[in-house]
């Protein structure tokens, strides 16, 4: 049994606690849904559980942390890792060796486990998880569904009691989730406990047991799924959908003779892969939201590359009003998945300030790049440095200095992966504001919630045959 | 049921990772044990990692022997080492992070490492004398210095590694020269770069005070 | 015909490249005699030819000799401003560039041929002290995502900025290119190094912990190759033995 007693955490420096007064009990054989906006505390609670504090972030806990009676306090942060586990959001950085038989083999000789106990303990976790089949392939040629599956492969190999998921759905795909509600349902029957912190609420309808809202580090909620849906709740504690997203209808858009982008024709593979696209036509009419979605590695980015420039079809073109293009870097803006690589100044100010420069060739007025901000509804944090806003004013951020320089086309890869249903709501409303403005945009993404709120058209790339 | 009775076989070894008593030199030199911890261990491996394939994709960009991209891949390596002594800002952090890169650099590139010995000890004063002004926490400058000192150091070193080589033409050593001296000039504007990022970093909170 | 110059490597353990490494910069060191480092470099450039390609083999002859060639330039040029420097440039040079020959033959393989996997398995069988095994582990892990996030880095520069500004703007302006290059590099870093310590302390990795060893496959190639090159180091000691004695 998990119990916590008016547990409180404030970071070192901090003036703000980031949790205070959280009291919980988990059973064994129990899920515990933990969502919350972005900052409310259940990062650091995640911390609280797996030990992490107090042993690696050094600020003031205080109250009680008990599983089965014993504290983390009492014990080093690899004793506590045998009954706590914790999937981190990018399971390839729990990867340290080269294939998957090795990584979890590798997870259980860092506890000490070795010799023919571990190899049983190995082959008992890959064949749970389905992995044997490809245990001698490499860490980093799995989908990100399968790289989860061997974090936890490796993680309930030596049977913990506790296992804590951060954000596990952020960069999965609908199929890869429904494969995930799965195999935790399978974990929770062996008696395992779980806490799944996550924006994404839909997927877990049926699967938990009990959830816990946080609001600014105290608790907002606390009950069972149908607590969630008392009348505004949900859209006063900044929570996403609770149902999940019908899918979105092709074809929404009827106007397609307007003005835009144009597919025509194009064929392209990878070399010594299979054809990607064959004959491949599409249009992205201006002033118009295209949301683009399909099965992973079904070329929903490498379309993106090839729009942008970054890559050419082996046959086929792509026709800017008619015509095609020299340079399509001048017509298109591309918002990544990864907002940190493209960001580079030390102020969002700057940062604006550098495309005004970059396009217009002279030093640019500072009134202009904080008009550009405004628009964005970011202009109060014009000082800040933009690597510590949070990922969806990155994002945000992203947008708006793309579209500070002539652009015909913006392109967002996966803009609301570990967004919460606030930021959610902002980011469909700028996507919108850009496509008033005349561009084509195209998004791409798994986020049927977000495709719901801001579509105009819907292009749905082909299951494999 | 999945798990078969979910026996936890491993016992609690409360206090395990306890402080010994006595200061163990030896188990510390060999583990570090008491010197680094697996955080330190892992950010230093990372590092040395980045600036090695950051100046190897700088250098096949560039051309090894053109003379920006000499003074880029040096600017970026001794700006990489500063964020590096401010993250991890222990006594040995530089010379384990030069042996690492030294280590990386024979196995992958086939570098020398009959200079290892000498740029290890040359690094270690350097640290020795920077622990007794005071260690680098909380001073980047010094951390600086000690990449500027320890860089200087390495090439002396390699200079006179060179000369063993060119014994016969030493008038080759003037082009050694130059390019250290080149690639030293490049250190010297990376030391600057690093610690105006420094302080961008920490404004950012990326890093902590 | 590409057939003629295609050479099957000749499959060696990753140690008896690295000693081969180290003892050829031994040797090239000492070596003072053309006759020994003429039998050292032929054996070596066997030894490389058994493992690499020709063709490979001659690009790396190709760059050595521009470095050669850059360097004997410079020597002529320095002659003209210090008379002592002016001699027998280039019958002299040939001692320096062979010994740069004997330790390119040798390291070539070693770069080239020697996979991060093997290298791993070779770190986990030295016995290196755990304090540099862990970072050197962690770097090897990490130099294909380095790779590959310089690879995003760059693409991201170029989706940002391509066709825009124009050379003047950049060239004019070092300072924010050094921080396009620079600063989401480190950012990337630091949060990388960030996340997997977490990672690494929540696994329980320690400079303690076994890797696990990979068995040695220490084939007759190894053993064949080992003994010719006891063989060939024998003689070039003789030789310079003489060398010295005249």
């Amino acid at each position: 049994m998990l119990r916590l007693e008016n547990v409180g955490y404030r970071h070192a420096h901090a003036d703000r606690p980031a949790l205070a007064e959280l009291h919980l009990e988990l059973a064994p054989g129990r899920i515990l849904l933990l969502t919350g906006a972005s900052g409310s505390g259940k990062s650091t609670l995640l911390s609280i559980l797996s030990g992490l504090v107090p042993h690696y972030f050094k600020g003031d806990l205080s109250g009680q942390v008990r599983l089965d009676g014993e504290e983390p306090s009492q014990m080093s942060l690899a004793d506590w890792g045998l009954r706590v586990g914790l999937m981190l959001q990018n399971p390839e950085a729990q990867f340290l060796a080269a294939s998957v038989a090795e990584e979890v083999a590798l997870t259980l000789r860092c506890r000490g486990i070795t010799g023919p106990r571990a190899s049983g303990l190995v082959e008992e976790a890959l064949d749970r998880f389905g992995l044997a089949a490809i245990r001698d392939r490499s860490v980093f040629q799995l989908s990100e569904g399968q790289k989860q599956k061997v974090v936890l492969a490796g993680l309930t190999a030596w049977r913990p009691k506790l296992l804590l998921l951060d954000e596990p759905t952020a960069n999965l795909d609908p199929d890869s989730i429904a494969d995930l509600g799965a195999t935790l349902a399978a974990l929770k029957t062996s008696g395992l406990s779980l806490v799944i912190a996550d924006h994404r609420l839909s997927w877990l309808s049926g699967l938990v047991d009990q959830v816990l809202v946080l609001e600014e580090g105290r608790v907002a909620l606390s009950g069972d799924w149908g607590s969630l849906r008392a009348e505004g709740r949900r859209e006063r504690l900044h929570l996403r959908s609770l149902e999940p997203s019908p899918p979105l209808e092709a074809g929404l858009d009827e106007r397609a003779t307007e003005p835009g982008v144009a597919l025509d024709r194009l064929s392209f593979a990878w070399p010594g892969q299979e054809t990607l696209f064959h004959d491949f036509s599409a249009r992205l009419p201006y002033g118009r939201v295209t949301v683009l979605t399909g099965p992973s590695g079904r070329g929903k980015t490498t379309l993106a590359r090839l729009l942008a420039g970054l890559e050419k079809p082996a046959d086929g073109q792509i026709r800017w009003d008619g015509e095609t293009a020299a340079s399509a870097g001048e017509l298109c803006q591309v918002v990544l998945q990864n907002a940190d690589h493209q960001l580079y100044m030390p102020s969002l100010r700057a940062e604006v300030g550098l495309t005004l420069a970059i396009s217009h060739g002279r030093r640019p007025v500072d009134a202009e790049a904080v008009a550009v901000l405004a628009e964005f509804g970011l202009s109060g944090l014009a000082e800040r440095h933009p690597q510590s806003l949070s990922g969806g004013e990155k994002q945000r951020l992203v947008v708006a200095a793309g579209l500070a320089a002539p652009a015909r086309l913006l392109i967002l890869d996966e803009p609301t992966s570990g967004l919460d249903g606030h930021s959610l709501l902002l980011m469909a409303g700028e996507i919108k504001k850009a496509a008033q403005r005349g561009l084509a945009v195209l998004v791409i993404t798994h986020d049927l919630e977000l495709g719901r709120l801001c579509a105009d058209a819907h292009l749905r790339l082909p299951d494999p045959a | 049921m999945w798990f078969g009775g979910l026996a936890l076989n491993t016992k609690v070894q409360a206090g395990a990772a306890a402080t010994p008593q006595s200061f163990n030199w030896r188990n510390a030199l060999w583990t570090g044990r008491g010197l680094f911890e697996t955080r330190d261990l892992v950010t230093i491996g990372l590092f040395a990692g980045a600036a090695k394939a950051a100046t190897l994709v700088v250098a096949l960009m560039g051309g090894g022997m053109n003379p920006v991209t000499m003074v880029l891949k040096s600017a970026l390596f001794s700006a990489l080492w500063v964020v590096l002594l401010v993250k991890v800002p222990k006594t040995g952090t530089l010379t384990l992070a030069n042996t690492v890169g030294a280590l990386l650099a024979f196995f992958l590139m086939g570098q020398t490492m009959i200079t290892l010995p000498s740029l290890m000890a040359a690094t270690l004063l350097v640290e020795v004398g920077i622990r007794s002004l005071g260690g680098y926490q909380g001073r980047p400058w010094l951390a600086a210095l000690a990449v500027g000192l320890s860089e200087l150091a390495s090439r002396v070193i390699h200079i006179a590694y060179t000369y063993l080589w060119i014994r016969e033409q030493p008038a080759l050593l003037a082009m050694v020269a130059v390019i250290s001296l080149l690639s030293y000039f490049g250190i010297c504007l990376g030391l600057f770069g690093g610690l105006r990022m420094v302080r961008e970093l920490r404004h950012a909170g990326l890093i902590q005070n | 015909m590409p057939g003629l110059f295609r050479i099957d490597g000749l499959k060696l353990a990753p140690e008896t490249r690295l000693i081969l490494a180290l003892a050829g910069s031994v040797a090239a060191l000492v070596a003072r005699d053309f006759a020994a480092l003429a039998v050292l470099i032929a054996a070596s450039m066997v030894y490389l030819l058994l493992q690499l390609r020709v063709r490979t083999a001659l690009w790396a002859y190709f760059f050595l000799s521009l470095l050669a060639l850059s360097g004997l330039a410079g020597v002529w040029l320095m002659g003209f401003i210090f008379e002592a420097m002016r001699g027998d440039t280039f019958s002299l040079a040939l001692l320096p560039f062979g010994r740069l020959g004997l330790t390119l033959n040798l390291v070539l393989p070693l770069a080239l041929q020697t996979s991060l996997t093997g290298l791993a398995g070779t770190l986990n069988r030295l016995k290196l002290p755990g304090l540099l095994k862990l970072p050197l582990i962690v770097t090897l892990r990490f130099i294909p995502t380095f790779l590959s996030d310089f690879k995003q880095l760059r693409e991201a520069v170029t989706l940002r900025f391509r066709g825009r500004g124009g050379l003047r703007f950049w060239l004019v302006r070092p300072v924010v290119w050094w921080r396009v290059i620079f600063l989401p590099l480190v950012v990337r870093l630091i949060r990388s190094a960030d996340e997997l310590a977490v990672a690494s302390e929540l696994k329980g990795l320690s400079a303690e912990t076994d890797f696990g060893r990979a068995e040695l496959t220490w084939s007759a190639s190894d053993r064949g190759v080992m003994l010719a090159a006891v063989l060939t180091l024998v003689t070039a000691a003789l030789l310079e033995a003489g060398h010295v004695a005249a």
